[in-house]
């Protein structure tokens, strides 16, 4: 057989199995969505808010009818105690959750959640991918100070964390209840770990009798009435894209340092719709998903999808310590410290 | 049969008391295995903590149970002894408070007090020239204050009845003997209506240990902790959730509250309530002059202050873009499309009347059960059976929930029904039998045996005097009981808090859940929806004559 036949026969049987793939792959796809078609349905827990989260529901459902997304929105610790008592109940209700990476990583670690490698990782920065398995991070919103401007004008705005602790701000700054995770944590550790601010500012900001709300939504609530000057830890989204016409809010990256969280899904252990679960996860980091979040005001992870607060956005803010292997070893203590601190 | 009714009511009630009780000296979660331990009562009353919530309970408590009776007594004086004009309306605007879920009252006064946006505050900021605004909701002021405006009306139906019933005599003799209207009030009117008002604070005083929503709201952003929303928090903020220490707390506040139900029982049994003579008599109206249009003034201001301010800013709320920008350019209807949109509001909203209708019905069913058997049985286990229908009485709907989830969290097959309806209706009826039973007591007082009896004598079956005499005549106090039990129902948030599942919300939880996510003009919006519900419900009722409100007039 010369030269010629050879790479003829080679070409053909190559051909041969790409159609092949190409069949089965289709065929597992259509086995996939059919099964996923009979399921019906897929149960979200989300932290991510109704403004985030419904246009890629409806976007999902559209494309995919006879698959209905139910949402239930909430605090991450409180969904995810809801997720372990079902646990413990043996009766399973949820099939993906939703919230700050770092808490869904370490929910994972407690064994709540399925391992699942999506095929649209492969258009992820290898850095935001979890070899895991556990997670999948699909976008990242950076937390910064936002300020009401009916009480705070331009040339008084502060610039800086350090700012922050001067007495003139005192009973005029809020932020999330840092106790059970989320983002007033996440500045805790950030403000905790710096090497310029430390321990020291953070005894100053107790002085400065700082209120602490529930939940960042909360939070930005209070601010945008009036009720408050600063938001600290406020994200970067909340203040624009989803922030009404009249709310008299704007957010300012700090100079000392803004800070970004990646907010990931992950399939809950024993979910009961676990393929529609699977192709609702694929979509929202599919190219569609990642648009449809990107105009929220999220920052989409996925490679070229352009961010609606521009290029630059993610300019000058740092991966929060929390989201770091080292950041979530050393969760526990950053716990005692925040209730020696704030809360003896 | 008599046996199955004390069962399933032994079972329903008393199996989450125990299960309460054993979940404090568990060192795990409700669900997870672990092991017998005392360590949660050590971590329990090592904390200094601890203490401070027994001074703060019984402190805020008992502040609002005196300011409430000094309102109510106020109100009852002014409705049933005096020439004030328009008394039917102020009895009516008394007790229509009564009807509206205090959780929407919270919420209207946490906006109203807001420091720096509540419309109060800033009105008075404007007229006074003020740097500081007066009045903070999230304080130990604004938590009594809110706290007393809610209770009053309930007080005030507890003790209009024995005010009217007061047989004025003694009243006249001490006038004729020269003393003064106030002096009579003071000498006279006060001590022969102390025990009703005793009675009534004890119950206000109960009720107000086992309140969840007002310190959840207002005393948890002010650092303000008594029981019931330090349990919240300990399960709500620990991280991960405290359950041990939680259900030792849960176990302290329902030692408590049932000591402090069973010195009420004992003070009412050893009391005399001889403020009604057999014989006639008409109440004695006293003629206020001129002052009577000052004490309507003074009434005016009330009602414009406790019930037409707090209304007034959930309307105003629902309307606006931003809660506290009051600008004419954010004027929208877009709270309201959320809630008429939100697949999750939709489905509370009918969870909530499914599981109230059902569970009103089924309680007050299972409540004439308990009662007939009371009160027209020699069933050798009454006294027993009655006991337990006051249980419940005794357990907070918050603690009530922790110890369904103890229950119920790990049943086999065929009763895995937590996260379901089923869960919930159960609460709901646990909850509920303590009211159930008494208003059935009361109406089956009323009925003589020798009703039945005759219709024995003249051969009618058990059955057919039953359901001829008894059913009958009960029907109005059935109906009553079922409606006002639908009423409590429908804004509880305390019993159901910690056992709602996906799909199994209800229209309190959804409520609460938005007001914590910060999203008060939804709040406003969903509350005006529910006050519509509640005054349908109550013009029903008032046509129906279920609420007694005509009478009261």
């Amino acid at each position: 057989m010369n030269g010629k036949w050879f790479a003829a026969l080679l070409f053909i049987l190559l051909w041969v199995c790409v159609i092949f793939s190409i069949f089965s792959a289709s065929a597992i796809s259509a086995e996939a969505g059919a099964k996923a078609r009979a399921e019906g349905r897929v149960v979200l827990y989300s932290y991510p808010g109704r403004e985030n989260v419904e246009p890629v529901v409806k976007e999902f459902e559209r494309q995919h009818p006879g698959i209905k997304v139910q949402v239930s929105y909430g605090k991450g610790s409180q969904l995810q105690e809801k997720i372990r008592s079902e646990a413990r109940a043996g009766r399973p209700m949820t099939d993906v959750h939703s919230c700050g990476w770092n808490g869904l990583y370490q929910f994972g670690l407690e064994g709540y959640l399925e391992k699942y490698q999506s095929p649209q990782q492969n258009y992820f920065d290898p850095a935001t991918v979890d070899k895991s398995g556990l997670t999948l991070s699909h976008s990242a919103h950076i937390y910064g100070l936002v300020i009401n401007t009916r009480w705070v004008g331009a040339e008084e705005s502060p610039r800086s964390w350090s700012e922050l602790a001067d007495p003139k701000w005192k009973g005029k700054l809020a932020i999330q209840d840092p106790r059970p995770g989320g983002g007033g944590f996440s500045w805790f550790v950030q403000m905790l770990t710096d090497a310029n601010l430390g321990e020291n500012y953070l005894r100053k900001m107790v002085q400065q009798k700082i209120f602490f709300g529930r939940t960042n939504d909360l939070v930005h609530s209070l601010l945008a009435r009036g009720e408050y000057f600063v938001h600290i830890a406020g994200t970067e989204e909340r203040a624009t894209t989803e922030a009404p016409r009249s709310a008299p809010v704007k957010f300012l990256k700090p100079r000392d340092g803004a800070f970004y969280t990646r907010i990931g899904l992950g399939l809950v252990k024993n979910a009961p719709h676990p393929n529609a679960t699977k192709l609702y996860i694929d979509f929202v980091l599919s190219e569609a998903g990642p648009k449809t979040v990107a105009d929220t005001g999220y920052l989409p992870l996925r490679k070229g999808v352009p961010s609606v607060l521009g290029p630059d956005a993610l300019q000058g803010a740092k991966l929060a310590v929390l989201q770091t292997e080292e950041g979530i070893k050393r969760e526990p203590e950053f716990a005692k410290k925040l209730k020696e601190i704030f809360f003896p | 049969m008599v046996s199955g009714l004390f069962l399933v009511v032994a079972i329903i009630v008393l199996y989450p008391v125990l299960m309460l009780l054993y979940g404090s000296v568990r060192s795990s979660a409700p669900g997870d295995a672990g092991f017998f331990t005392l360590q949660n009562y050590f971590d329990a009353y090592g904390d200094r903590e601890t203490y401070r919530l027994f001074l703060n309970t019984f402190f805020i408590v008992g502040a609002v149970t005196l300011l409430s009776a000094v309102v109510a007594i106020f109100f009852a004086w002014v409705v049933t002894r005096t020439d004030t004009p328009y008394r039917g309306v102020i009895t009516l605007f008394m007790i229509v408070p009564f009807f509206i879920p205090s959780i929407l009252e919270v919420f209207a006064w946490a906006l109203l007090l807001s420091p720096r946006t509540g419309l109060i505050n800033v009105f008075l900021s404007w007229l006074l020239d003020l740097q500081e605004p007066p009045f903070n909701i999230y304080s130990l002021g604004g938590l009594i204050w809110t706290w007393t405006i809610t209770s009053a009306p309930t007080k005030f139906l507890l003790i209009v009845g024995a005010f009217r019933a007061m047989d004025s005599s003694l009243e006249e003799a001490a006038l004729t003997s020269g003393s003064s209207h106030a002096g009579a009030f003071a000498r006279i009117t006060l001590p022969l209506l102390a025990p009703a008002i005793l009675a009534a604070s004890l119950l206000t005083f109960v009720r107000g240990m086992e309140s969840f929503e007002l310190p959840v709201i207002l005393g948890l952003p002010a650092g303000i902790f008594v029981f019931t929303n330090k349990i919240y928090e300990v399960l709500e903020f620990g991280f991960p959730p405290r359950y041990g220490l939680a259900t030792a707390l849960a176990v302290t506040l329902f030692l408590m509250t049932a000591m402090m139900i069973f010195v009420q029982r004992r003070i009412l049994r050893e009391r005399s309530f001889a403020i009604i003579s057999g014989k006639g008599y008409r109440p004695m109206t006293i003629s206020l002059g001129r002052w009577r249009y000052v004490i309507l003034a003074i009434c005016a201001v009330y009602f414009l202050i406790a019930t037409v301010l707090p209304l007034s800013q959930l309307v105003l709320g629902s309307f606006f873009e931003v809660f506290g920008i009051y600008d004419w350019q954010a004027l929208t209807l877009h709270h309201f499309r959320t809630i008429f949109h939100d697949p999750q509001v939709w489905q509370s909203i009918k969870n909530s009347f499914l599981l109230a209708s059902a569970a009103a019905l089924l309680t007050m069913l299972l409540s004439f059960g308990v009662a007939y058997v009371v009160t027209k049985t020699s069933f050798a286990l009454r006294k027993t059976l009655d006991l337990i229908s006051w249980v419940p009485w005794t357990v907070p709907g918050l603690v009530l929930s922790l110890g369904m989830l103890w229950a119920h969290i790990r049943l086999a097959y065929p009763f895995e029904i937590y996260g379901t309806l089923w869960i919930l209706l159960i609460a709901f009826i646990t909850n509920g039998i303590p009211l159930g039973v008494r208003l059935a007591n009361g109406g089956l007082a009323q009925i003589s045996d020798e009703l039945e009896e005759s219709a024995w004598v003249h051969g009618a079956t058990w059955i057919c005097a039953f359901r001829t005499i008894t059913l009958k005549l009960m029907a109005p106090v059935f109906f009553a009981g079922t409606l006002i039990l639908f009423v409590t129902f429908m804004r509880a948030l305390g019993p159901v808090i910690l056992l709602y599942g996906h799909g199994t919300e209800l229209l309190s939880v959804t409520i609460f859940h938005l007001w914590q996510r910060g999203e008060p003009g939804t709040v406003c919006a969903l509350s005006i929806v529910l006050l519509a519900i509640f005054l349908i419900a109550l013009g029903a009722a008032r046509l129906m004559g279920a609420t007694g409100v005509h009478d009261q007039r």
